[in-house]
């Protein structure tokens, strides 16, 4: 990969962060303390074991849960994010794990869910359509009709969707929470080439995954999670699998040393 | 995808020559996406050819209309149904709603209120009723199959209670408009069909309707996508209380009096035109096009069986049997079944050739 400059070094200011992020769940403090820091054109991956707070912390930037400290900015500005619809219309969109395409649905009703477009208060089925045709061909994700079932579709034709609809609405950044997990490999390398394709369009991107692999192969950063503490934030083109491996378990003496932020 | 397999790069191919035509895009509002209610037409029709050919006065036109007809006051209420099914929800008290609306478009009358007057003032109150049950679901939030009996049985209740379970007359020039024939076709099928038409055009063609699918197929979905989720459910129920009271006016038109207990077989009817029809009972999935079909497919059976000679009390049979057929067609087990079967054919087809 050739790295435009303003992705190599992040020194520009973060498009979308967080700071000081804290989560308590009862006596439970899930997340501690967390800094992450997004940028226009880069992927920041977000790895820890079961457990370690990566989904509180992904949760928290997407607006539906509320950190019990901290701040979030946007553009280096304070933004307070009441629901996943405030992340929403400020340009954040979340693709979860789960999938949140309703699966009796055609793809056009998933791509233009909650922002369909009307005429004098009819749908526009046709225009909508048409610009979901482009969406899904300029991201390269083919599907037998944009009419099909949701529930008609492989899996990555199904990733391929939600995370084409999440950007579908000119959003800036982009959190996604496992999404090459139960994918085929084929499948798998469709769905890092769109994000790719996204980070390269100058979309601030946010994975979590388990899988290392994919995160070298798509992330710019790695920001390490233990017992919902960052213990490691690393370029990852100066890291090895098994240094993350080191720090995600704790198991190395160094794994605190190899925070260079 | 960028890595594509045999299977995927099948289907590419398959993408790049084809947009969507006017067709395909309006043929998911008639039949849904799994095409179901096609085969409850090649019923419909199969049930007419063979009870043509045991008398073929059933074939004529009355009797056509008479079938219609016959399902017109349970069919406008059973869209309201198919509305609230769609919507992930039940409303188990359309009955009871048709009864009580029904009885009262009889008292009013009776006490000398125009037909104009009486019939606005009983659509205001079923969609009152409607409300109570929006409440009951969308805000309490109690689960909508004990929260819809319960508001059910509290209207039957009421009309029972206010008349001693007498039934109450009403003038007979009250409605005439809604029994005088026009072109040969009873006002009640011109009524069903013109609901069918506004509620297809919500259902289908407006962002509510398209809401309300999205509410019944994935809540979560729903919520994260801005859908105000809790407002769909309450206009559901509302607009289930509007048809039941259409309905309720429908029978007490049909019956020439008000009946307390009038609409307490439709419990069962307007969830069964539905379901036979094709309407998920777990939301999101079906058409109204199909529920109508299910609909006339119930009328239908009706008549069929009185040309075939067996007496009305085979009716009951004849419905429960229709439903279970519907459901085990469309179960899950069945179809993964059937598409196993059709793969193995398939591929057994493909094999000939090569040998």
């Amino acid at each position: 990969m050739t790295a435009a400059p303003a992705r190599m070094n992040g020194n520009g200011d973060p498009l979308y962060a967080g700071y000081g992020l804290t989560k308590w769940f009862g006596g439970l403090r899930a997340v501690h303390d967390l800094t992450l820091e997004l940028f226009a054109g880069q992927v920041l991956a977000l790895v820890g074991d079961n457990g370690a707070g990566k989904s509180t912390a992904l949760k928290m930037l997407a607006g539906s849960l509320r950190p019990d400290a901290g701040s979030i900015l946007l553009d280096g500005e304070s933004v307070r994010l009441v629901s996943p619809r405030t992340a929403r219309t400020l340009g954040i969109e979340t693709v979860y794990q789960d999938l949140a395409l309703a699966d009796t649905l055609e793809v056009v009703q998933n791509v233009f869910s909650g922002r369909e477009l009307t005429r004098y208060g009819f749908l526009r089925r046709a225009e909508m359509a048409k610009q979901t045709v482009s969406l899904l061909e300029n991201f390269k994700v083919h599907i037998p009709s944009v009419f099909a079932q949701i529930a008609a579709l492989s899996g990555g034709q199904r990733q391929g969707c939600a995370i084409s609809r999440a950007v579908s609405g000119g959003s800036r950044v982009l959190l996604l929470d496992e999404p090459t997990a139960a994918l085929g490999i084929a499948e798998r390398g469709g769905v890092l080439d769109l994000i790719k394709h996204l980070r390269d369009a100058g979309i601030g991107i946010l994975i979590i995954s388990h899988n290392l692999p994919d995160v070298f192969e798509v992330a710019d950063r790695i920001t390490v999670l233990r017992r919902g503490e960052r213990v490691g934030n690393v370029a990852a083109g100066e890291v090895t699998a098994t240094d993350v491996v080191a720090m995600i378990t704790g198991l190395s003496q160094n794994a605190a040393a190899a925070e260079d932020a | 995808m960028g890595v594509q397999g045999p299977e995927e790069g099948r289907v590419a191919a398959v993408t790049a020559g084809r947009r969507p035509g006017r067709y395909t895009e309006y043929r998911n509002l008639l039949f849904g996406a799994q095409r179901y209610p096609k085969i409850i037409l090649a019923a419909v029709i199969a049930v007419g050819v063979i009870t043509v050919i045991i008398d073929t006065r059933f074939a004529s036109w009355l009797n056509v209309t008479n079938i219609l007809r016959a399902a017109a006051p349970v069919g406008v209420a059973a869209v309201g149904q198919t509305i609230v099914l769609i919507g992930g929800n039940f409303d188990l008290s359309i009955g009871s709603i048709a009864g009580l609306t029904g009885l009262i478009t009889a008292v009013l009358l009776h006490s000398g209120l125009g037909a104009p007057e009486t019939i606005v003032l009983v659509l205001l109150i079923g969609m009152g009723l409607g409300l109570v049950n929006a409440v009951v679901v969308g805000i309490i939030r109690i689960n909508p199959i004990i929260g819809t009996l319960g508001t059910g049985s509290v209207f039957y209740g009421a009309a029972v209670l206010a008349t001693k379970g007498v039934p109450q007359v009403y003038p007979r020039e009250g409605l005439t408009f809604l029994v005088t024939k026009r072109l040969g076709i009873h006002p009640s099928v011109f009524v069903y069909v013109g609901a069918l038409l506004l509620f297809g055009v919500f259902l289908h063609l407006t962002v509510w309707g398209v809401r309300t699918y999205l509410l019944g197929a994935n809540v979560e979905a729903a919520r994260t996508s801005g859908v105000p989720t809790r407002q769909t459910v309450m206009l559901t129920y509302v607009i289930s209380g509007l048809l039941a009271a259409v309905g309720g006016i429908l029978l007490t038109v049909e019956l020439g009096s008000g009946q307390p207990s009038g609409g307490q077989t439709w419990l069962l009817s307007t969830l069964a035109g539905p379901i036979i029809g094709g309407v998920a009972v777990t939301g999101g999935a079906g058409t109204l096009f199909g529920a109508f079909l299910g609909m006339v497919l119930i009328s239908e059976i009706n008549s069929s069986l009185v040309f075939a000679g067996y007496t009305s009390f085979a009716r009951e049979l004849a419905l429960g049997i229709a439903i279970l057929v519907a459901m085990i067609v469309q179960a899950d087990s069945i179809r993964s079944l059937l598409r196993t079967a059709r793969r193995r054919a398939r591929q057994r087809v493909g094999e000939e050739p090569g040998e």
